[in-house]
């Protein structure tokens, strides 16, 4: 019970929000104690199973472990954080509300991800996260950029959800269920079954786009349109590590390969070392933010290569000392945009002392970040260059490892200090279109928090973080892990390579002047290219074009086509499935009544061809309507015949009505080969149909229902028209559809004919729709045809 | 577009008629030949005489029946039908019946199948008049432009 209220109560405040608007400062309320309990009271081993589609094993199944407990701490302290900061971040209550809203929301969807133990549940709460981050970023909707980057974000992120699912689904096939718990013991079944390289490549899709690995990281700046509590948020704190957490959760199922050594960690590493370099040539604060958590992001991959005890560890305390530091800059950022209505780096300068608490707050995080002890990220880094020496690897990547850590470590310090240095201290003052001045204090208490968070932890590493890091350690390695983290452990090779990396970082921060005036002039090769080549050029072109090619706007190619597939289907139905059509004495039943009314229907059948005149064509075609509820009446089916000739009326009027667009005469002739063609689907039509009624009447499966309708109708639904009793009682469902089927067609009638300017001639109307080839073009396309 | 002074004639003759026709159609449905379709049909059919009438403009103004609206009302009428079932039987369109005896005049037969009909009628009815009238207009705006 506990763990469905965990998940499901922010989406409970989400919707009292949308009936009290003004409650939104009550909301902080949600996750600020869902922290409180998951730190002091929430017992271990929580899980709960309610069956939802039993028959494809589904259902909502929550347990937690130490993997859970990690990343919900993470969802819920960091949240309320976000929601504490936004209610001075945004100016209109209205937009706090709504943000608010949307805040909780994400926040369910990823208590969700994190604390499922059914795959398929995993995937509903991971589309959840990408629609609600859509609606996050575009927050400011009526800016351009953000609805692109909130496009960007959803087509990338969603895409590679797909992909999980199937490898989801692929999962479930080779383990033979969706609940994590019994997956997590399979994990010699999933790595032995054909099946596990489509596994692999499908998941990782799914984790490298959420987490913004290279090459499909750059949704992820492209985000940073988002309002920067947002960013705080999903880009930095919890979604993004959604990735990260979905191959901890399966890596002890699915690690221990070749083929998950190479691509993970080898990702991993070249995004670190890309996010970094590209870090540096940034100018936007947050865009430098934004790259430096994708540089982060791929060590966090990169650590899952080898699955050693060390790399865990080195994870866990990644997770949360990235967190705490990036999750602060950010706070800071939205600050330092909020005071000074700037983000470029270039422009801002000594701040400190006009921003004193945000200064502190910056300042904590920057050193964490830079890896300078004894903060948190120190521990991060050492523990990081510490896994980098395993020595179960093998190959270039078991020399490459350590000389990344230490590369990019050194380019993590230097873009740490740089935006620290840059924003508050430096020699040149700031030049902003606000006069700068000290946020309000919802706004500093945050980087402040998250900052003594860094500071006191290292110094807690035994009665705090020990227990927790040796509960999801054993959670990601499924083996019981005892870890006791020292933050000094004397000197050695991670030592020597951590101060190697900060000296080196310093190094840079002092020449970046240079360094980054040279990183811009390069070239920045960056996939967002294909990205919009693919989805604002090839898509949108292919559709043009294959929509003109299929929709051509007249009525008379659609029929043929449709008439076609249908001659098509019928026939190869028949011929494939060899269906005797002979089987039955169709001919038997003839009367020499129905023999008249069947010669007539041809003859006039042949006269509407020939028809000279439109008119004439019309009128041919009431008559065979006619003749046609003759037969029906013939049949004894009077009201059928009744409803036709209901119908046949209508119809001539509506065609009369029609008729009054078009011409009177086929003035001018049809070719040949049209005529051929015509002719040929015409006949194939009615061969067709043939075809159908004589299979029908050869080859009954079974009894007839009708008498079981004739039988019931007046005990069961108490009336003698059998067929009106049918309609509005037996089969009233479907009655009830097509009547809304009916009004559906009306409506789109009557907006096909109101789309066409009240003001505008008709002949010039035309004219246009017919250049387009599309649109509703009644006119037009019948034009067309006779021309 | 000139009118025929005897077409208007016939059709303000017939509409009456036809509309009376269409309620009976509907009404002895469930035991003779009718029902809700057809009665919507003809009932519409004598719209559809008054358009050509008189044009749509004048039918229009006087029917004053927005017919976008009344098909919405229409399906409501079978809903609630079919929800009468749902709530005081055991499934959504359970049938119920009242058949009280009236002196002199009959056997009254009145039930929720009957109103799922009133309802498909005024669906079909409505339907159809707008769909001819919207065409039936815009040929009127040819005319005048």
């Amino acid at each position: 019970m506990a763990l469905l209220l965990i998940v499901f109560a922010p989406a409970a405040a989400a919707f009292v929000l949308t009936l009290i608007p003004r409650a939104a400062r009550l909301a902080i309320t949600v996750p600020a104690l869902t922290f409180l309990y998951l730190l002091i009271g929430a017992p271990d081993g929580m899980s709960i199973n309610i069956p939802w589609v039993p028959s494809v094993g589904i259902s909502i199944s929550f347990f937690m472990d130490g993997l859970g407990l990690l990343f919900a701490l993470l969802i819920s302290g960091i949240g309320s954080l976000v929601l504490l900061y936004s209610s001075a971040y945004f100016d209109e209550p209205a937009e706090y509300s709504r943000f608010s809203r949307y805040t909780l929301l994400f926040m369910m969807a990823m208590l969700g991800i994190v604390l499922s133990a059914n795959l398929l549940l995993v995937f509903i709460f991971w589309e959840i996260t990408s629609i609600t981050s859509y609606l996050l970023i575009g927050f400011k909707h009526e800016k351009e950029a953000a609805r692109d980057g909130a496009r960007r974000a959803l087509i990338i992120t969603s895409a590679g959800g797909l992909a999980m699912m199937a490898g989801f689904l692929l999962v479930g096939i080779a383990a033979g269920t969706f609940e994590l718990p019994e997956i997590l013991g399979s994990g010699d079944v999933l790595r032995e079954s054909p099946l596990y390289l489509p596994i692999l490549g499908l998941i990782l899709l799914g984790a490298f786009s959420k987490s913004a690995q290279w090459p499909l990281h750059f949704w992820l700046p492209g985000a940073m349109e988002a309002p920067t509590p947002a960013s705080t948020y999903l880009h930095s704190a919890t979604m993004v590590k959604a990735g990260i957490f979905l191959l901890a959760r399966l890596g002890s199922t699915l690690n221990g390969t070749d083929v998950w050594f190479y691509v993970v960690t080898g990702v991993g590493l070249i995004t670190f070392l890309y996010g970094g370099v590209i870090a540096m040539r940034q100018t936007d604060l947050k865009a430098i933010l934004a790259y430096s958590t994708v540089s982060w992001l791929g060590v966090l991959v990169a650590l899952q290569g080898t699955g050693s005890e060390y790399a865990a560890s080195a994870l866990v305390i990644g997770i949360l000392a990235h967190a705490l530091y990036k999750g602060s800059l950010f706070l800071v950022a939205g600050s330092i945009d909020h005071a000074t209505g700037t983000r470029e780096i270039d422009k801002l300068g000594q701040l400190a002392r006009k921003m004193p608490f945000t200064f502190a707050g910056a300042v904590i995080a920057g050193v964490s970040m830079a890896g300078i002890p004894p903060l948190l990220g120190f521990l991060a880094k050492e523990l990081l260059k510490a896994a980098s020496l395993y020595e179960g690897m093998s190959g270039i990547l078991a020399t490459l490892f350590p000389i990344a850590a230490v590369v990019g470590s050194a380019l993590t310090a230097a873009v740490a200090l740089r935006i620290v240095w840059d924003t508050f201290l430096g020699s040149k003052a700031a030049d902003t279109p606000h006069e700068a001045h000290e946020a309000p204090f919802s706004m500093w208490i945050g980087p402040l928090v998250l900052g003594a968070g860094s500071i006191i932890l290292p110094f807690l590493l035994a009665p705090t973080l020990d227990t927790l890091v040796s509960k999801a350690v054993s959670a990601i390695r499924q083996e019981t892990a005892s870890i006791h983290l020292h933050l000094f452990e004397g000197i050695n090779t991670p030592l020597i390579m951590s101060t190697i990396a900060i000296l080196a970082g310093l190094g840079i921060f002092l020449i970046r002047k240079p360094v980054i005036a040279w990183l811009q002039a390069r070239r920045e090769y960056n996939p967002v290219a294909v990205y919009q080549w693919l989805f604002y050029d090839a898509l949108p072109n292919g559709a043009e074009w294959l929509t003109h090619r299929l929709q051509s706007g007249k009525l008379r190619f659609y029929m043929m086509i449709a008439i076609a597939a249908f001659i098509a289907m019928t026939g190869l139905t028949i011929y494939a499935g060899q269906i005797n059509l002979l089987g039955a004495d169709v001919l038997g039943a003839l009367d020499w009544e129905i023999v008249i009314v069947c010669v007539l229907l041809m003859v006039g059948a042949w006269a509407g061809i020939a028809a000279p005149t439109r008119l004439g064509a019309i009128v041919v075609l009431g008559i065979e309507g006619a003749l046609l509820s003759l037969l029906f009446a013939l049949f004894g089916a009077p009201d059928l015949a009744f409803t036709q000739l209901m119908i046949e009326v209508i119809t001539l009027v509506l065609f009369v009505l029609a008729f009054h667009f078009l011409p009177d005469a086929f003035t001018t002739p049809i070719r040949l080969s049209a005529r051929v063609v015509d002719a040929i689907i015409a006949a194939g039509a009615g061969l067709a149909v043939t075809m159908l009624i004589l299979a029908a009447r050869s080859n009954r499966i079974g009894d007839s229902i009708s008498h079981w309708f004739v039988d019931n109708s007046v005990p069961i639904g108490q009336g003698h028209n059998v067929v009106n009793v049918i309609l509005v009682d037996f089969r009233g469902m479907d009655t009830q559809g097509e009547i809304v089927v009916l009004i559906i067609a009306a409506m789109g009638v009557t907006a096909l004919l109101r789309l066409r300017p009240h003001d505008q001639p008709r002949g010039k109307y035309v004219a246009e729709d017919t250049n387009q080839g599309g649109g509703d073009g009644g006119d037009g396309g019948i034009d067309q045809q006779h021309s | 577009m000139t009118r025929s002074v005897f077409f208007k004639f016939l059709a303000r003759l017939m509409m009456p008629v036809l509309l009376l026709f269409s309620l009976v159609l509907l009404l002895r449905g469930h035991n003779q030949p009718g029902g809700g379709f057809v009665g919507g049909l003809v009932g519409a059919s004598s719209i559809v005489l008054m358009t050509l009438a008189y044009g749509a403009d004048d039918v229009r103004a006087r029917l004053r029946i927005d017919f976008l609206r009344a098909m919405f009302y229409g399906v409501g009428i079978a809903l609630v039908a079919g929800l009468i079932g749902l709530i005081f039987g055991d499934a959504f369109q359970d049938a119920f019946w009242w058949k009280p005896y009236i002196q002199g005049v009959g056997r009254l037969e009145a039930g929720t199948p009957l109103l799922f009909d009133v309802g498909v009628y005024v669906v079909v009815f409505s339907v159809t008049c707008s769909i001819v009238m919207s065409m039936a207009e815009e040929g009127e705006r040819d005319d005048v432009g």
